[in-house]
Parts: C-alpha cells; structure tokens; sequence
C-alpha cells in the first residue's frame, strides 16, 4: 500500500502543471485575414486615404510660394565669389519681381542651397556642442579641420558648419510706385526651433560678449567675428544668433531651404504681402559657383499642412484609390469563387439527393 | 572530440611508453608479484580526480571568450566591432559592441554558472570519503587520492568511487546487488558476481593478504564490455587463471544495494572510468533550418559586400570631380589628404561595411536560441504526452532540433516494444507437436478459475512425458533472469512456497514471460544460490540444478545455452533460441511438426523461440569447458573466440519444442484476416492458409491476437496522412512483422506487398528481382501522375515493400566491378514509390545503415528514428532526429535519443503538433528577422545616394543599437513561442495539415526571395516617402525646418511601427501576451524616444536628437506622413496574402477559413436556438 502511494506521489509530482500557458492554451482572439474582413478593411482605408488627399490638395491649392533663382540673375556677382582672393570685395545684387496675387497670412522667406551636401559625413561632425552649450570654449575636438587658427588659437564657433554659415544678407523691399521703396518689414525671431536658442546654444557667460570670446578666433571664413553677427540687436549675437543657430542644423539633403525670415504683419502688411511690385536686395557673400551649386529665395504661406506641395495630398489619393481598386478587384473574385462554390454544393446537394 | 583525443595523448606520454599496449596489469594492493612470476612493472595511471569542469578560476575568461568566438557569427561580430574601434566609421563602436558585449557575457555568465556547479559537484565527488584497506586496516581518504591498485571496501547505498574488480561481498554466495540509475538510468537492481577464488575473503585481514594481479583492457567507454582475467597467487600452487567479464566490474557511477558491504581492486580511476569516458558529448545534429539560416546568411553576407562594394566604387567615381572630393566648406585634414588612395578606398570599403553590418544582426542567434530552448519547454510540459501509467513525461534531450520535427519524411520504428507493447505474455507452446495452452493471465496475474492447462491436440502418451517435463525445466533454466523480493538481503528468509510472489528482471521481457509461463504449467524457478539453480516442479519438490556455464545470448547467433548438471549428475546442455537458428542445428527430434506450428504462430504475430537439448557426458564436459574457458581468458578478440567456442558447442541439439509468446493485442487483427488480402507469394499462402485453418483455434482464444501498443494503428495511419513514410525496421521474422504491420495498418488491405527477401533472392537473380520491382512500381506511378494527384486517397493503391537483412546486405555490398551505386539507386527508386517499408531480421548495425542509405540519398529527406531498446541506438543517433521510447527495456535509447517519449502514440502529437507548431514559429522567425534588417538597412543604403557616399548615418546611435535590441525583439520573440496558425485540436485531427511544410515550404527560395523583397519595398516606401516630403515641403506649420536627424527618425518612426504591424498582421493567435509585446514595444519606443530627446544627456558629447521626435511629432504633416507610409507599406503584402489565399488556398489556409466559418456557424446557431431573444437580424 504504502509503495502505491509513493509512486502516484511521484507521478502527481512529475505530471506537468495543467496552466493554459503551459499547455499552449491560453484564451486568445484568433486573427484571421477574412475575405469580408479584409474589403472592408480596404474599403474604409481607400476611403480616409481619398479623403485626407482631397483635403490636402484643397488646402496646398490655397498656398502661394514664390521662388527665384538669383545665382544667374547675379552672374557677376557669382563670379566675382569664384575667386577666394576677392572675399572682402563687396558685390550687391537687386532682383525685381511683380507678386500678382497678394499672399495672405504670415509670408515666410526661405534661402534655398541646390548641391551644397550639408550631409558629408565628416562635415555633420565638424562641431563642437561643449562650446556652442558656453561651457567650454576651448574644447575643439571635433572640429577639423578648422579647430584652430593659423597662430593656434582656437575657433569659436569651430568646425566646417559653423565655417561655412549662410551669409548672403537678403532684404525684401516693397516698390509701392516707382519712387518710393520701402523694406519689408522682417522678425528675425522665431525661425528656430525654441529649445534651440534656450537650451542647445548657450553663449559663455561673462559680463560682454566681445570678452566672453577672447582668446578664440573667427572662423576663416569669416569677415566678422561671432559677438557681431547681428550690430542691431545685441541679444542677436554670439552662439544665440538666430540665423547661426539654424543653419547649425544640418539639412538631411544637398538640396535644401533654411528659414530666413518672417514677415511681421505691420503697416501695409497686416494682411500679409499686398500684390505689387518688389525687389530683393541681395548682398551676395556665399559661394555656390564652385560647387555648381545654386541659389534662390523663396517666399511662402503656410497652413495647417505645412508647405505647398501636392506630394502628401497625391500620394494619399493616389493610395485611396489603389486601395479601392485592389478592393473591388478582390470583391470580384470573392463573388466569382462564391458563385462557383455553391454552385458546387447545390450540385453536390442535388446529386446526394437524387442518390 | 579533440579534446578526448589530447586527454588521451597526454596521458599515454604521462603513464609512459609500456601504457601503450593494449592491456594493462593491476598488483591487486601493490603487492609485487612472487618473483619469477612475471617482471614487476610499475605503472602509472592518474589519480581518482574526476574533472568534468571544463575551465579553472584563472583559464575561464581567455579559454571561454575563445570558445564562443570560435562561432563563426560572434567572430564576424568581433571583426566588425575592431573594425569599428580602428578605423574612423561613422558608426560607434559601441552600436555593435554593446550588443556583443551583452551576447557575449550572458552567455559567459552561463556557461560559468555550469561550469560552477560541475566544480562544486567535482569537489563534492572527490572529496567524500573512502574506506581503503592499508596493511590489513581500514583507512578513510578521500576519493581523489585513491589509486589503481588499492583495495576498496564500500557499503550498502554508497556508490562505487571508481571501477573497481568485485572481490568478494558480505552475501554468502559473493555477489551483490547494484543499480546504474546515475549511469544508464535503469533503476532495476542487477546482480553481480565477486571472482570464485576471492569471494571467501571476508575481512580486512583476508583481503590484505590477497595476492594476485589482473590484466585487463585499456580503458574504454563501453558501459557493458570488459574482458580481464585475474591471477591469484598462492603460496604453494601455480598461479590460478580466472576470466573476468562485466559482471564482475563494478562501475563508478552506480550504487551498492541489498549488500552489506563489497570489497573490490580499483582497476580504473578518475578520467579513466567508463563513467569520465561516457561524458563525450554526442555529435551535434543540426536542423534543416539552421541550415537555410546559415545559406541565408551566406546570401545576405553576399550583399552586404556588394553593397559596400557598389557604395565605395561610386563613391570614387563621384569624388572624381573635385569640388566634390573637397568643397570650399567641407576641407580635408592633412593626414588624409596624405593617405595612399588605395588605403582610402579600403578603409571606405570598411566603413561601409560597417555602416551595413546591421544587415545581419546578433540579436538573431539570440532569439533563435531563446526560442529554441525556451520552446522546447512546450514539449515537456505537455500532459497529453505524459503517461501515468509509468509516471514519465516526454524528455527533451536537445533543443536544437524542435523544427525538425516538423519536417520528417521518413520514420523509421523499431517494432518490438515501440509499435508493439513490450508487454509479453506467455501464450502456449509446443512440445512435440502437443500444443499446451495455459489459461488467460492478466499481466502475469493468474485469473482465479484458471489453474490447468488446456490441451488442445489429444494429451500425450505416457512416453511423451518425460519430454515434456524435460521442456518445462529446459525453460526454467535456460535463462539470465534474476529474482528479485523486495525484503531478501540474503538468501532464503521464505519459504519455497511463497516463490510466485518474487518478482522476475530480466533484461529480456522474453525471458520473463516463459517463466512466468511456465510457472503456471507448474515449474517454477526459484532462484540461484550458490551457482544452483532451484526450481519447484508439479510435485512441490525443489529440485537443485547445478549451472555450470551459460552461453549467453547475441543478436548474431540468436539464441542461448546453458550447460547444467542435475541432482543425479547428468550433464545437459539446454539451447533456446530463434527457429532460424535452432533448425539448421537440430540431429534429432520432431522438426516438420514444430515447424508448421512455429510458421502459424509467427503468421499470428506471436514471437516464438525452439528449445532444443543435448545431454553431455564428463569427457565431453570437460572439452566444453577447456575450449570455453580458453576463449574467456583471452583478452584480445575474445568476443570472436568466444563465438567460435559456442558454434562449436551448440550442434547436434535435439529439438523439444517451441514456445509463443505474444506481444500484445489488437481487435482489428481478426477483423482483417477475415477479409481477402491482396498480397502476393509467401505471406498470403501463409495467411490464407491461416484463416483458412482459423475454426479450431478460436474455440480457445479471444478474437484479439496482437497486442499493439495503444493507438500505434492510429498513429502510423496518421504519419501516412501526413505524407510521412514510415519505415519498420525489426529483427523478427517476416510473418510475425508481416502480421504486426498489418495490425498497426502500415499496411493496408489494398497495399500491394513487393518482396525482396533472401528466398526470392535465391530464385531470380538480386538483378531481375529488383528491375522487376522497379517496373511494378514505376508503372504505377506512372499512371499515378496522370490521374489525380490527391494524395492517398481510400481507393489508391499503393505499394508496400517488404526486404530482409539478408538482401538489404546484398543490395549495400559493392559489386566485384566496383559499380556500387547501382542497385542502392534501384533500391532507393522502389522505396521511393512505397508509402510502406517493412525490413525485418535485421541486425542492429543494418538498422543505422539503412537510415543513413536513405539520409543520404539525393533528395536528403529529413529522417526519424524511433526505438526503445539498445539495439536502436545506432540507429537514433544515425538518423536526423532520434527518438527513444521510455520502455521497458531500459533507458539506453532514451538516453542516447534527442528526444524521448513514454509511448509511440506520442509520436503524433510530437511531429503533426509540435512539430509543425516550432517549424512555423522558426521560419516565420528566421524569415521576418531577415525583413526588419532589410528594412532599416535599406533606407541606410539609399541615403548613401544624398549625402555623396560619405557614410553618413541616417538614424541615431541610439537607434542603431536599440533597434534590434528592444524596439522590435521582444514581438518576434513572443511569436516564435506562441503563435499557433491554427489551433492544436485541428492539427492533431488533420494530419495532411503536415504536408503544407514538408520540404523545408517556408524557407524555400521563393519565399525568401519574396520576404526579401517586401522588405526592399517598404524600405523604398520609407526612405522616398519621406524623401519627396522633405524635398518639397515645410513639413512645419510654423515654418521652421527641420534636418537630417529629424529625416533620419521619421524613417526610423514609420519602420518600427510597419515591422511590428506586420508581425502583428501575422500573428493568428492573439493572446494577451502578444497584445501586450506588441503594443507594449511600440509603446516603449515612443516613451524611449521622448527621453531621449527630452533630456540634455551629460554623458554624450552630441545633442544631436534632443528635441528632434518632439518637434517631429509636434508638426501635423509628419503624422500625416507617418499615416500614409505605414498604410502603403503594409498593404501590398495584405493584398498579397488575401489574393493567395482565395486563389490558391493551401490545405492550412483552407482549414483556417473553414474554422471561421464554422465558428461564425456556430455562434448563429447559438443566437437561434435562442428563440426567446428577440434578435433581430
């Protein structure tokens, strides 16, 4: 008796756990792709795809952008950069253009590089972000090939992207009449992203800015150095320059725009840039001949979808109506085979009928 | 491997030159031998120190970090993390060398662990103390510094600290009992026996004044082979000469039980023990799976190259000009302007394999490895697999070949014991032509109202008897049964009468069952003592039988003697064994009546042997005795001798008769005899005749005749649906199989029989029998093909192939020419057209030889074997996946298998559910670990095209890292053990579900090449949707812009959720962990990517992505992008699978459809049987 007992012990022990997880029975929803599932699955995502790009193309119909090439506009200019040597010879360009609808709401205007790689491998690492943070002026790791001048002081800002800052100065002027021009009203604010100029780029701290950055260079490239970048708004200047800050980060293609400025809607702007006569005025500095690149600004509204491209309106129609095409092509078959199949069961019916 | 052949090398160079021979001389307590004897050689043989540690403290970080790295993947892991820290890559280091790091020293945390628990075990082992005898006293030292030579003393349930020569034994008659449970896993208590002259040594004293040495082998790891012999020196007389075989080796490992205490002579120690020599790991096995993951690999390393390849070549090309090579804004640094072009364009071509090298991604061998072994816990855990009969579940010897066991195209069953129940059951036999039947027994239980014996033909004359009677006791003695009651210690505490409740072991069921038979026809054996053999015959009276020799049993001869001389002092040799054996050797005797009988109850499926006798007189005695003993002392081919010495004594038998005994029944088995079989030549004449003759027989027995093992029938008929061959291999003879096999339905009523056996042989030519066959066959199948191809349908006629051991060798041995593969290739073509092969009389080593002729042959089909017995080892490590059955016949298969179960029924669930269960997981594993990489090396690839081949990463490192890590393992992990496409129950009943996989489906080409290219596909879809939305869009409301780590998360963003959505559209079985892996993961990349770019981290010298999925997220056309993107990648591939399967349903997806609509059915059956609700439809 006592031997009977020990060994069912010892198979109640050995007996494995009767859990659903261990048994691989867990409760569980089976999923599976149903024909009736699945249309209207496609059904309803052909009909949201179909909507939104309905709406996007509505909504990217309203947006005006203006865009104007100016490096052949200013071919003497442009040739005049070919040459390193003439860096400091000042070459000023004005291009006129006529706006033939007013664009509403807030104008923005856009600098746009075509062929500069802002991408290059070593060039994204060309930076140091302990000095841009003001932490430490010094540190220049990263930045070569332009970490230091010629003498062995170190640049502040370093590196290749900070070297080669966008530093075409644009001015937007409205030609009410033929006499009289007056500059568009323009913020330099704003155009970079908040946590940018309040947390990621500090200027170091000491009691002004010029003796905040002594002991460093300018970067080569450079006719002014860093605490002067913006002679209007001292607020404007070191590593907390707007325009330094955005052109700091780096563009995912060799084609891009950066923002420039925004257009305060004062005066005759409130409604935003009056159809009419204009001109920019270009003070042309950057380079892009020698890369065959090319340059060109470009003013644009924007709404709720961001810029004026049909792209994501298309691309979503195009998908909507893909999808429902698959759809009623798979409905087809699904009717085809369904027919066929009972079919097959009435006969089979009849057949064991008759039998 | 190596390493034994190293240990070996190493210690042969230790133990000297003269340790090279092949025996080696032990002086039994280091006691020279007298002079003049022998020479005294010292020897040196290594201490008792076990080591199956494989590292020390100080060898354990170089010696394991060499191991792991000698995987090829680690390796190539290992290269690309150095490649990374020289060269200047634009990849950290630490993005492969984390997850390296973390690979690496989890593994080595485990297997340190292990290798702990092997020390402290080591320790433990050598360490606990021993009891050696030292002049005449005994000692206590511990285990380790025990030495070859010295003279042990062990008690009762201590286990033996080394091999040791079974001296003598505190039992009267010197033997012991001991069980091997830690060594081969048999529990049962086996009987050994201390050395005849040795065995009156009782005391300390005695032993120590014991004067001998024994020449034995070299050390080998065959648990149950040793030869030895032993000379014991006494002062006066010559040297005494006494064999020693493995009944008197005691072996480390096992355990002293029912003995007070044992002394014994340590022969070998430590490392040399046949316990140290069986830690050889097995050959490792490897999957088809692994295999295509390995050519996989192979095709993606190819890319890999061609990638970095085609990136740096254009590369050059576009650097050519050079205000590209070196833009105003970008300049180079004076160290690489200087460096040699070539050096460039290598170290490029570096970096760029570096930059791919994500492609193959570790964390796939982890998964793979996690799934496996974590999955193979489902296996035992199992209860439908658990048998409570025996109180055993299923055990998982190896993980590695889970999926295999979806993949199986041949199984091939041992038949004894796996097919059949190891059950045996005495059933009559005949003596003289005078059948004897005792009555029903229930697993050896004697019913109540039967005590006779049914005689069915007229009863005997009263010359007759004595023949009879000379059966009974040939029965009763001619065995190697031991007696086992459980409060026995030391011999006769009960009285002969209380003998039928001792129990039989035997390592033969056979055995058991004729004495147990016999027991009830009135003989029954009581037990040996002192080498006399006592049996109680009809008259109650003990009969006392001296047993002089025992000619024991092999697998090649067939059959086994003993040599014993009654009370009267007649000498009798009695022989039982295999008709086939026993005929060819019989002078005298009733051999036509015994035949006829034999053949019908072989026909019945009843395992028979003949008892045959000789009566030997003194002078012929002591011939036997010198020609055995001279081949027993013979250390070198003494097995070769031995059979020499047995052929030579085993002739001119006179035949008494023959026994049945059956092995387990089954209804159908009249059911079919009833009916008229389509078989042709030899078996259908016996089984006709059979049926024919069936009326007398059936008076006496139930209709049920073979006892199968639960469900075989069942099991076998479903591995046939599956499209599985089964195979029967046994060493029975043609009828008996032939009969099981039509039990078990591997044959079928409308199977058509093919015959390639030895006689056919004999009458045609091996040539035409086999070109016939083949013709039979192929035109067969021939029109096969022109009708439908449905498998095997009901009305199908299919081939069923029957050959035996003999022309199976005829068919393996290479012709004179040389021309070898000729009528293999013939052979092969017939069985390939047979759904069913039956190969009986085969010999164990044929059995491992035909598994590997078909493993081998050109389509490599994956293989099973399954066995429960030790003459199925072979045969299980042989095949692709072995499988031991639990029996009764001792763990041996069990033990060498890679998996084993308590029952062959298990065997369906085993391939038809977990089978096809793990190898859907692992492929869809292996397959979609291969997509994701593609789809986040892809777009990596693309944006080389952007940034001028400057190697410029597109996602963060953080990104990199994690991406394999923990944004998307987890889901494919969970898949890998959860998902079941279709729910068990269907699987188990529809065993055709099987074929949908067969051939390796989900890893063909094809299917690889699709994955591939999905994956290529959607990351087009990523990279150029996201592309065309930079490129001409403010993707801000706000106008600002946003750059190329915001470009490179987007990518990233809409890749984790398509890859983890399409895994979450795979997935059929929704469980809540699968919800919450899936969405949980998803979860966490978006909660990971907030902090990551939400925090200023003071350890990284970048801010690169601070703020970057933020403001991503805070822009309304990103998430419009994200939308689209994922909605376009995912889509073609559901189309894809919809389309597929209503146009092409496979089988499975057949099933799966019916399920839902029955369920649907179901549910509106529900709804209307509730009439009272009002329902509105």
């Amino acid at each position: 008796m006592t031997k009977m007992k020990k060994t069912s012990q010892i198979c109640q022990s050995k007996l494995p756990d009767n859990t659903a997880l261990k048994q691989q029975q867990l409760p569980a929803y089976r999923l599976q792709l149903s024909a009736t599932g699945v249309l209207s699955g496609f059904f309803a995502t052909g009909a949201f795809c179909l909507g939104v790009g309905i709406i996007l193309i509505l909504s990217a119909k309203s947006i005006k952008e203006i865009e104007i090439k100016y490096t052949k506009i200013c071919a003497n200019c442009a040739e005049l950069r070919e040459d390193a040597i003439n860096f400091d010879k000042e070459c000023t360009c004005s291009i006129p253009f006529y706006l033939s609808e007013t664009m509403q709401g807030n104008v923005y205007l856009y600098y746009k590089l075509y062929g500069f790689y802002q991408n290059l491998y070593r060039y994204i690492l060309s930076r140091s972000n302990s000095q841009l943070v003001g932490t430490d002026l010094k540190d220049v790791g990263n930045c070569a090939p332009f970490s230091k001048s010629h003498n062995g002081t170190p640049i502040a800002p370093c590196g290749a992207i900070a070297n080669s800052i966008f530093n075409d100065t644009i001015i937007l002027s409205y030609n009410l009449n033929s006499s009289i021009h007056m500059e568009v009203p323009m913020l330099r604010s704003g155009i970079t992203w908040w946590t940018d100029k309040y947390v990621k780029f500090r200027n170091p701290s000491a009691i002004n800015l010029s003796s905040a950055f002594t002991g460093t260079a300018k970067p080569p490239y450079w006719s002014k150095p860093v605490y002067e970048l913006d002679l209007e708004d001292t607020e404007n200047n070191g590593f907390l320059n707007d325009d330094f800050i955005v052109w700091m980060r780096t563009a995912a293609f060799p084609t891009f725009k950066k923002l420039y400025r925004r257009l305060n809607r004062v005066q005759y702007f409130i409604e935003g840039l009056p159809a009419g006569n204009y001109s920019f005025n270009i003070t042309y500095n950057f380079p892009v001949t020698r890369f065959k690149g090319e340059k060109s600004v470009v003013l644009s509204t924007l709404t709720w979808s961001g810029g004026s491209s049909l792209f994501l309106g298309l691309a979503y129609t195009v998908t909507g109506a893909v999808t429902w095409l698959a759809a009623f092509s798979m409905m087809a078959i699904h009717l085809m085979l369904k027919e066929k199949r009972t079919l097959f069961i009435e006969r089979f019916e009849t057949e064991r009928d008759r039998a | 491997m190596d390493c034994s052949l190293v240990r070996t090398l190493v210690h042969r160079y230790c133990a000297g030159e003269e340790n090279c021979v092949d025996s080696r001389t032990i002086y039994v307590g280091h006691r020279e031998p007298p002079p003049g004897a022998e020479a005294y050689i010292p020897q040196r043989h290594p201490d008792n120190r076990i080591v199956s540690s494989k590292y020390t403290f100080w060898n354990f970080i170089p010696k394991n970090l060499f191991e792991q790295f000698r995987r090829i993947a680690n390796f190539y892991f290992l290269i690309i993390f150095l490649v990374q820290l020289i060269i200047d890559t634009p990849t950290s280091p630490v993005t492969s060398g984390l997850p390296l790091f973390f690979v690496i020293t989890v593994t080595a945390i485990k297997q340190g662990y292990e290798d702990w628990l092997r020390h402290k075990a080591d320790n433990a082992m050598n360490q606990c103390p021993v009891h050696f005898i030292q002049h005449g006293k005994l000692v206590r030292k511990q285990s380790r510094k025990l030495r070859v030579g010295d003279i042990v003393m062990v008690k009762e349930d201590e286990t033996f600290p080394c091999d040791l020569i079974f001296l003598s034994s505190s039992r009267g008659d010197g033997t012991c009992h001991v069980t091997t449970a830690s060594l081969d896993g048999e529990s049962s208590h086996k009987t050994h026996y201390a050395v005849q002259d040795t065995k009156g040594f009782h005391t300390e004293e005695d032993i120590d004044g014991l004067h001998a040495t024994i020449e034995c082998e070299q050390p080998q790891p065959d648990l149950y082979k040793f030869v030895g012999r032993i000379n014991v020196y006494s002062d006066r007389n010559d040297p005494v000469v006494r064999p020693l075989g493995s009944e008197n080796l005691l072996l480390r490992g096992a355990t002293l039980k029912n003995t007070e205490k044992i002394f014994g002579v340590a022969i070998y120690t430590g490392m040399e023990t046949k316990m140290a020599l069986n830690y050889q790991s097995k050959s490792q096995k490897r999957s088809a799976v692994e295999k295509s993951m390995n050519v996989f690999l192979i095709v993606y390393l190819c890319i890999l190259v061609s990638k970095a390849l085609i990136n740096t070549v254009l590369k050059y090309v576009w650097q050519s000009e050079p205000f590209r090579d070196e833009p105003w804004y970008n300049h180079k640094t004076e160290s690489e302007r200087q460096r040699n072009l070539f050096l460039r364009a290598f170290t490029d071509f570096l970096a760029f394999m570096v930059l791919f090298n994500y492609i193959i991604p570790v964390s796939m061998y982890v998964t793979v490895e996690m799934q496996k072994f974590l999955g193979s816990y489902f296996i035992t855990w199992d209860e439908d697999m658990f048998d409570e009969d025996t109180g055993e579940g299923p055990l998982v010897n190896t993980s590695d070949l889970n999926e295999e066991l979806g993949q199986v195209e041949y199984v091939f069953t041992d038949k004894t014991g796996t097919l059949t129940e190891n059950n045996m059951e005495f059933k009559e036999c005949c003596i003289e032509g005078h059948v004897y039947v005792p009555h029903a027994v229930c697993n050896g239980q004697v019913l109540p109202d039967a005590s006779g014996i049914d005689m069915i033909d007229s009863s005997p004359g009263a010359g007759a008897r004595e023949r009879e009677e000379l059966f009974f006791r040939a029965l009763c003695l001619c065995h190697t049964i031991q007696v086992k009651d459980d409060d026995d210690v030391d011999g006769p505490r009960k009285s002969p009468d209380s003998g039928k409740s001792c129990v039989y072991i035997s390592s033969s069921p056979d055995e058991v069952a004729l004495v147990e038979g016999i027991q009830r026809l009135g003989f029954t054996y009581l037990r040996l003592k002192e080498n006399y053999m006592e049996i109680l015959n009809r008259e109650n009276g003990v009969e006392r039988f001296e047993l002089l020799e025992i000619l024991s049993f092999d697998s090649v001869r067939r059959r086994m003697s003993v040599i014993v001389r009654s009370a009267t002092g007649e000498i009798y040799l009695f022989c039982k064994g295999a008709d086939s054996s026993i005929f060819p050797r019989v002078i005298e005797g009733k051999v036509d009546q015994i035949r006829s009988r034999v053949e019908r109850n072989a026909v019945e499926g009843l395992r028979t042997l003949c008892v045959a006798y000789k009566r030997l007189i003194p002078e012929e005695y002591e011939g036997v005795c010198t020609l055995l003993q001279a081949a027993k002392v013979a250390l070198q081919d003494r097995e070769k001798k031995l059979a020499e010495a047995y052929e030579q004594i085993e002739k001119d038998l006179i035949l008494l008769g023959a026994t049945a005994v059956e092995d387990r029944n089954l209804k159908q088995w009249s059911r079919i005899l009833q009916k008229p079989l389509p078989i042709t030549g030899e078996i259908a004449n016996h089984v006709l005749s059979r049926t024919r003759k069936e009326g007398l027989l059936s008076r006496h027995r139930s209709v049920t005749r073979l006892r199968l093992q639960e469900k075989a029938a069942d099991t076998i008929e479903a591995l046939q649906k599956a499209g599985i061959k089964v195979w029967v291999l046994t060493g029975d003879k043609m009828e008996t199989a032939a009969a099981t096999c039509y039990a078990c339905k591997l044959f079928r009523r409308n199977t058509q029989l093919l015959e390639l056996t030895t006689k056919k042989i004999e009458e045609q030519s091996l040539h035409d029998v086999l070109f016939e066959l083949s013709k039979t066959v192929l035109r067969h199948s021939g029109s096969l093909t022109r009708d439908n191809f449905s498998g095997l349908s009901a009305d199908m006629q299919d081939h069923g192939l029957i050959i035996d051991g003999a022309a199976l060798s005829l068919i393996m041995k290479p012709r004179e020419d040389g021309s070898c593969g000729n009528y293999r290739e013939l052979f092969l073509e017939i069985c390939r057209n047979c759904s069913a092969v039956l190969c009986c009389r085969m010999a164990p080593l044929q059995k491992a030889q035909i598994v590997k002729l078909i493993k081998l042959s050109k389509e490599h089909p994956i293989t099973l074997a399954i066995g429960d017995g030790a003459n199925d080892v072979s045969m299980i490590l042989e095949a692709h996946v072995g499988i031991g059955v639990i029996g009764k016949e001792g763990r041996q298969a069990a033990r060498n298998s890679d998996y084993a179960i308590p029952k062959f029924k298990h065997l369906k669930k085993m391939l038809l559910v977990h089978g096809h269960l793990y190898y859907i997981r692992i492929s869809e594993l292996v397959q979609y670990f291969f997509y994701k990489n593609v789809c986040f090396i892809f777009p990596q690839f693309l944006y080389q095209f952007f940034c001028g081949f400057s190697q410029q990463t597109l996602y963060d490192t953080a990104y990199l890292t994690l991406y394999n890590i923990s944004f998307t393992s987890l889901p494919i992990l969970l898949y890998s053990l959860m998902e079941q496409h279709v729910s068990i129950d269907t699987l188990r009943r529809d065993p055709s579900l099987y074929r949908d996989i067969a051939k390796n489906a989900l890893l063909r080409w094809r299917v690889f090449i699709y994955w591939t290219f999905l994956g290529v596909f959607d990351a087009l879809v990523f990279f150029f949707g996201a592309y065309f939305m930079f490129e001409n869009t403010t993707v801000t409301s706000n106008g600002q812009i946003f750059g190329n780590w915001t470009f490179g998360t987007l990518v990233f963003t809409v890749m984790v959720f398509t890859v983890t959505l399409k895994l979450a559209l795979d997935t059929h079985y929704w469980t809540w962990i699968n919800h919450f892996v899936i969405w949980g993961s998803l979860l966490f990349y978006v909660v990971f990517s907030l902090l990551w770019g939400g925090i200023i981290w003071p350890f990284l010298s970048y801010q690169r992505m601070y703020f970057v999925f933020i403001q991503m997220l805070s822009s309304g056309p990103a998430w419009l992008v994200i939308i689209l993107l994922i909605t376009v990648s995912l889509l073609p591939d559901v189309l894809k699978k919809v389309l597929c399967r209503q146009l092409w349903p496979s089988a499975t997806e057949k099933v799966q459809t019916e399920n839902q609509c029955l369920s649907v059915e179901q549910s509106t059956v529900f709804m209307l049987s509730q009439t009272s609700s009002s329902l509105s439809f």
